[in-house]
């Protein structure tokens, strides 16, 4: 609820910088190369982000582990790479504002670490085996973003913040060097659901060369570049309504590229 | 004499004045004795047969040099059966057929054959059935029959050449008369010899590929383990002869023995502990090497996994597995003693240079007889060699190839038990199959192991499956209604925007 509220807040100071941007809202955008290549903008109605983010998963904060911490005690609590590739269809252009509309983002991550014994193995008694154990996750999202494009088409300040909520759900499997992780006839296979909240600053890649900018959008219609960081939060705690989910969700930072077409 | 005349242009034979065609015809007489001819028939290669039985073309897969003979085919005293058309052989002009080996030579030099004085033979007869002063008018087919290890056993010391025409039968020592590990061509020549020595006609001369040393053991060799699982890891070989690799295991897996032949053979410093069903080790079993062989259960709950071991030895159940006991030295500084007689037999050939020195040679390119590369001119380095190992301790013998790619350098052999000290060497496998010398030996066992699963479940942990919901709770229904909010605010606004026409 809390984190709810967060959102819902982020995205009304939002709307309210936009809001106050309007008054400096100018009609047409005036390009210093206005006089001599024709202003041209392709008709936009998508986005696609590319993102990469050091990610490690919240596993131990499950409140079922009573403080317990099998994930960093097999896997090390160090972040690995997590790539995702987020769609949007930004289905409304809000005067003043920016575009509105659903998003749906698929990702891949994976980590891995050395299997420990049972028991102290061979004459040096090591603990590591030779077996590796890991974790991997795809985690799948469906948020409602908001790009607040306004401070760039009508300030002209190459930033375009922006915010994303909505529903995740991550697909996880816990495997070993034989297969699939089976203990006590429990499967390392699942899914576990949750929200997913983004808070995000993109920078115009368009300005360092308009002409080019230009080209692009007349040649493949792509009218804007961006690079983004961007705050990510998964919280996958089941929601309320799923049992004990493993919490392959976390904190990052998220960084990538957009384009808008 | 037909055949000849049949190839003279018919235009000069009206012009030809009587006395001028009698003195033709005596010149042509030496040549019409020396008209013999020996082609292949039909079937391109040799059948090949072994013990009687007649096993076609090949014996091996098309990516092993099928057509070419391995260390196998020669221990297995194969034979070769080609057959060979002969004709023009005649009553006036007798001629033997005769089937000589070399490495590079044809054999129609009587000096090659031994025959002079002072001479040096590079041929040697290979007993196949000569056939003395035939009377062949018509072309007919007859079957000659060539020892592998006939033709093989000459390689590195040729025969005299007053034994080169009826060498001594070779026997299994042929087959390590290679120097190197690199394919070696032999030619297999059908002469028509007449009475004194010359070879006549037209002689048919078929090379087959000769490859019976196997690539050098891969070097680097180690080892991991985990819960029935064996990493076995190596230095990938960089000669040209590698192709792949083999994986030799002892006890073989499935044929593990007993817990009781295992305590038996405990390393000093070591001892099996058996645990009991709980997951406390208070309770569990220990036995080492001076202790009795226990009659009975080593697991202190007489049934496990619904199982009663009462009549003691069973075959290992992954319950049981060695540990150090601590203060006492293993038996090797290097950890294991591994020494298992078993996995360390090998014929050991030079694979570089002649004379067993190690070192480096470049080799030409050698095409199999369909054409393809079988060796493809590099540098060959090290010794190469043979293993004997015997074939059931060959991990997944059944399927060819343990490993067919010779830039792998590890791999896992899966489904082991628990506890059992399993014995490794890997060796290089050539495009004819012949299996190399093995590696150093490398030993451990497979024990249990607890992976991000098991500790996460021990923990605590209930997470599993895709669709594990509860009762909605008053928590969840907040966090629920405020996502569909937001979404639901959206599809409004979108709405009335559609409405109002903007």
């Amino acid at each position: 609820m809390k984190r709810c509220a967060i959102a819902a807040g982020g995205t009304v100071v939002l709307g309210v910088l936009a809001c106050a941007s309007s008054a400096f809202a100018q009609e047409d955008r005036q390009d210093v190369l206005g006089g001599r290549h024709k202003m041209y903008e392709t008709s936009q109605h998508f986005a696609f982000e590319l993102r990469f983010s050091p990610f490690t998963p919240a596993v131990d904060s499950d409140p079922a582990l009573h403080g317990a911490t099998p994930f960093a005690q097999t896997l090390g609590n160090f972040p690995r790479v997590m790539f995702q590739g987020e769609f949007d269809w930004q289905a409304l252009r809000i005067p003043h504002v920016g575009t509105l509309g659903p998003g749906i983002g698929i990702g891949y991550t994976k980590m891995s670490g050395d299997a420990q014994f049972v028991q102290p193995h061979g004459p040096d008694g090591i603990l590591n085996s030779g077996e590796t154990t890991s974790l991997t996750i795809f985690p799948f999202y469906a948020v409602a973003v908001l790009r607040a494009d306004v401070v760039w088409r009508e300030l002209h300040v190459p930033l375009v913040p922006y915010a994303k909520l909505g529903f995740a759900y991550s697909v996880w499997r816990a495997s070993n060097s034989v297969g699939t992780s089976n203990y006590g006839g429990n499967i390392g296979v699942g899914g576990s659901m949750g929200t997913e909240l983004g808070v995000g600053l993109a920078f115009n890649l368009n300005t360092f060369d308009e002409y080019a900018a230009k080209n692009f959008d007349e040649g493949v219609g792509v009218n804007n570049t961006y690079a983004f960081a961007e705050y990510t939060r998964a919280d996958l705690d089941g929601l309320g309504i799923q049992s004990d989910p493993l919490r392959v969700g976390g904190a990052s930072w998220t960084f990538g590229l957009t384009v808008e077409f | 004499m037909a055949r000849a005349m049949l190839h003279r242009p018919p235009m000069f034979r009206p012009r030809l004045p009587l006395c001028s065609a009698i003195v033709l015809a005596a010149a042509l007489v030496p040549a019409a004795a020396a008209a013999q001819s020996v082609s292949a028939s039909g079937q391109p290669y040799p059948n090949r047969i072994v013990n009687g039985n007649n096993l076609g073309y090949s014996t091996r897969a098309q990516n092993l040099n099928p057509l070419g003979i391995s260390y196998t085919d020669c221990t297995a005293d194969m034979v070769l059966s080609f057959s060979v058309t002969l004709s023009g052989f005649t009553a006036t002009s007798p001629d033997t057929l005769e089937v000589w080996g070399s490495l590079t030579s044809d054999c129609t030099d009587q000096g090659d054959r031994g025959i002079g004085s002072g001479v040096t033979a590079v041929c040697w007869g290979l007993r196949a059935g000569n056939i003395v002063d035939p009377v062949i008018s018509t072309p007919q087919t007859y079957t000659f029959n060539v020892r592998v290890q006939d033709l093989v056993g000459w390689q590195i010391t040729l025969p005299t050449a007053a034994e080169a025409a009826n060498p001594p039968a070779q026997g299994l020592s042929a087959c390590t008369q290679q120097a190197s590990f690199a394919a070696v061509p032999i030619n297999i020549n059908f002469l028509a010899i007449d009475s004194s020595g010359n070879s006549d006609g037209t002689p048919y001369q078929y090379t087959i590929n000769t490859d019976m040393v196997g690539p050098p053991a891969p070097s680097g060799v180690g080892e991991t383990v985990g819960e029935t699982i064996y990493n076995v890891t190596w230095t990938a070989n960089s000669d040209s002869d590698t192709a792949g690799y083999d994986i030799y295991i002892d006890p073989i897996p499935g044929q593990e023995g007993s817990e009781a032949s295992a305590i038996a053979s405990l390393e000093a410093g070591q001892k099996m502990v058996c645990p009991d069903t709980g997951t406390s080790s208070v309770g569990d079993a220990t036995v080492d090497g001076a202790d009795a062989l226990v009659d009975g259960p080593l697991e202190t709950s007489v049934i496990e996994s619904g199982v009663s071991e009462a009549s003691a030895p069973l075959p290992y159940d992954g319950a049981c597995y060695p540990v150090n006991t601590g203060g006492q030295p293993p038996t090797s500084t290097t950890g294991y003693n591994c020494n298992d007689p078993a996995l360390a037999s090998s014929i050991t050939e030079d694979g570089g240079l002649d004379g067993g020195e190690a070192g480096t040679v470049v080799t030409p390119v050698i095409e199999d007889d369909a054409g393809n590369v079988i060796e493809g001119g590099t540098v060959e380095e090290g010794n190469g060699g043979i293993s004997t190992i015997g074939t059931q301790y060959l991990y997944n013998v059944n399927q060819g190839f343990t490993i067919a790619d010779k830039s792998v350098g590890s791999y896992t052999i899966k489904g082991l038990i628990d506890g059992v000290m399993y014995n490794v060497v890997v060796a290089a496998v050539d495009g004819t199959g012949n299996i190399g010398p093995p590696s150093s030996e490398v030993c451990d066992y497979p024990a249990p192991v607890k992976d991000f699963w098991q500790t996460y479940r021990e923990d605590g942990g209930g997470a599993g499956g895709f669709c594990a919901l509860e009762t909605v709770g008053s928590g969840g229904a907040q966090s629920l209604a405020g996502v569909a909010g937001v979404l639901g605010l959206a599809a409004l606004v979108r709405r009335r925007r559609r409405r109002s026409g903007k």
